[in-house]
């Protein structure tokens, strides 16, 4: 009994040194409960069910722009950014609770989820509006706002920079789950930085297609790439998802005992020259897919 | 006190729009902004308000439905009932006091749930600009934990 009770008392210190979430219902995937977690995680949830209210819009709104419908965009967002946020719950887990829930890691988790809330916000009002929100440059207002989402999408990027960095330093997985660690490190790490190289690019010039004023009628399906211009979407789309194919591809190596290292070494090389491939074709002004 | 006298006194249907607007901004600012610590401050947007805009809904709509050709059985009969500008404000405050004790109880839930008060904060926006938008959004996310219940006797809430 008294073992007990100083058990439950052990937790709750711990809970008040760590941040642990008080008797919040649990996170599934036996994620922890740390509030950094639970923050990035509520983050995904937001965005799904921000999806679920836009597509009804989708489904009712007849308007178009650039020939794509209007609320397109902003359901993209949503699913991408959702997915974003959960990657940061799952592979934050590889940290320890005390380093996860440290000053960085809190600091650039808020103001990643607050530049999130921005992007989306943003992007849903312009949409609704019939207007641009990147590569506006019609209103002041609309100006600042661009260039305002140009921080706020550093921000998104900054974030699972500093986590793969956190845990190629930190890693709890480097002994226990070799191809996990590093697909994780690796993906997060050039994910971010070519995701920041490719995306700065796009935003410098006046659209994301190349060869073609802006268009978004006859685009493949759900992504909306181009069949007809050179599109940089394609290259970003990639280099931001490696933040989610490496780790997958380590954990499956891993699990399947193959020299998980060795797999990810050599699936990192070929996505990345994929990436500058993708980006090459779109500079050419060549279409991916016709 | 009748409202042909309040009319008379130079308050008209336009300045009670405002006013009951006032109140509740009041209530939302208090819900997205303050801290939830103190049981006071929220009983002011969970009960207090509602209360005080939900009279005043039942003494506009008391003396205005029952001599309206309108009705609530087709879209037709409630814009006929919407042409009285009393009725008209009462239908708008009706509105006020229904979103805000919503967006006490989603922050409420929310709280339990351990949803940031970043997170909350646009989901409240959406319950005040086009309220069941918000109350879907947290739908969505509460169900995501299908076994949550809230615990209604421990009415403390820890902060995110």
């Amino acid at each position: 009994m008294s073992n007990l009770l100083s058990h439950l008392n052990l937790t709750a210190v711990s809970r008040l040194l760590t941040g642990q979430g008080q008797g919040y219902p649990q996170l599934p995937f036996s994620l922890n409960q740390d509030r950094v977690t639970r923050l990035w995680w509520m983050s995904g949830l937001f965005l799904v069910a921000s999806c679920i209210v836009l597509l009804l819009a989708y489904l009712f709104d007849s308007r178009l722009f650039n020939g794509a419908p209007i609320w397109a965009k902003p359901i993209k967002f949503s699913l991408s950014l959702a997915i974003h946020f959960f990657t940061l719950a799952f592979l934050a887990q590889q940290l320890d609770v005390k380093r996860r829930t440290g000053i960085l890691l809190t600091v650039f988790g808020y103001a990643a989820v607050a530049s999130m809330l921005f992007e989306q916000l943003y992007i849903s009002i312009q949409a609704g509006r019939g207007r641009a929100s990147h590569f506006n440059f019609e209103t002041g207002f609309e100006i600042a706002m661009y260039s305002a989402m140009g921080v706020a999408a550093v921000f998104l990027v900054l974030i699972s920079f500093i986590l793969g960095v956190m845990i190629w330093r930190h890693g709890q997985s480097k002994e226990s789950s070799q191809g996990l660690y590093l697909g994780t490190t690796i993906g997060l790490i050039a994910g971010s930085i070519l995701t920041l190289v490719l995306a700065g690019y796009m935003s410098s010039g006046s659209s994301h297609l190349v060869g073609e004023a802006a268009n978004d009628a006859n685009g493949l399906p759900l992504v909306g790439w181009s069949r007809t211009a050179g599109d940089l979407r394609i290259s970003h789309f990639l280099a931001t998802h490696l933040m989610q194919i490496l780790p997958i591809i380590g954990w499956l190596s891993d699990r399947n005992q193959q020299s998980s290292s060795k797999v990810v070494w050599i699936s990192s090389l070929i996505l990345i020259l994929v990436c500058i491939g993708l980006f090459a074709l779109a500079l050419a002004g060549i279409p991916l897919i016709r | 006190m009748q409202l042909n006298e309040i009319n008379a006194a130079g308050l008209s249907p336009d300045q009670w729009f405002g006013y009951a607007g006032q109140l509740a901004m009041i209530g939302w600012l208090i819900l997205i902004l303050l801290p939830r610590r103190f049981k006071w401050l929220f009983f002011v947007p969970q009960y207090l308000i509602p209360m005080a805009l939900g009279l005043l809904y039942g003494g506009l709509a008391l003396t205005t439905y029952f001599t309206s050709d309108g009705g609530y059985n087709s879209l037709g009969g409630v814009r006929a009932l919407f042409e009285n500008d009393y009725m008209l404000l009462a239908g708008w405050v009706h509105y006020l006091a229904f979103d805000l004790f919503i967006g006490a109880w989603i922050a409420k839930n929310a709280d339990a749930l351990g949803i940031s008060r970043l997170l909350q904060a646009p989901i409240l926006i959406a319950t005040f600009m086009f309220g069941p938008v918000g109350l879907v959004l947290f739908f969505c996310m509460r169900a995501a934990f299908p076994r949550f219940k809230i615990n209604e006797s421990q009415q403390e809430v820890s902060h995110v």
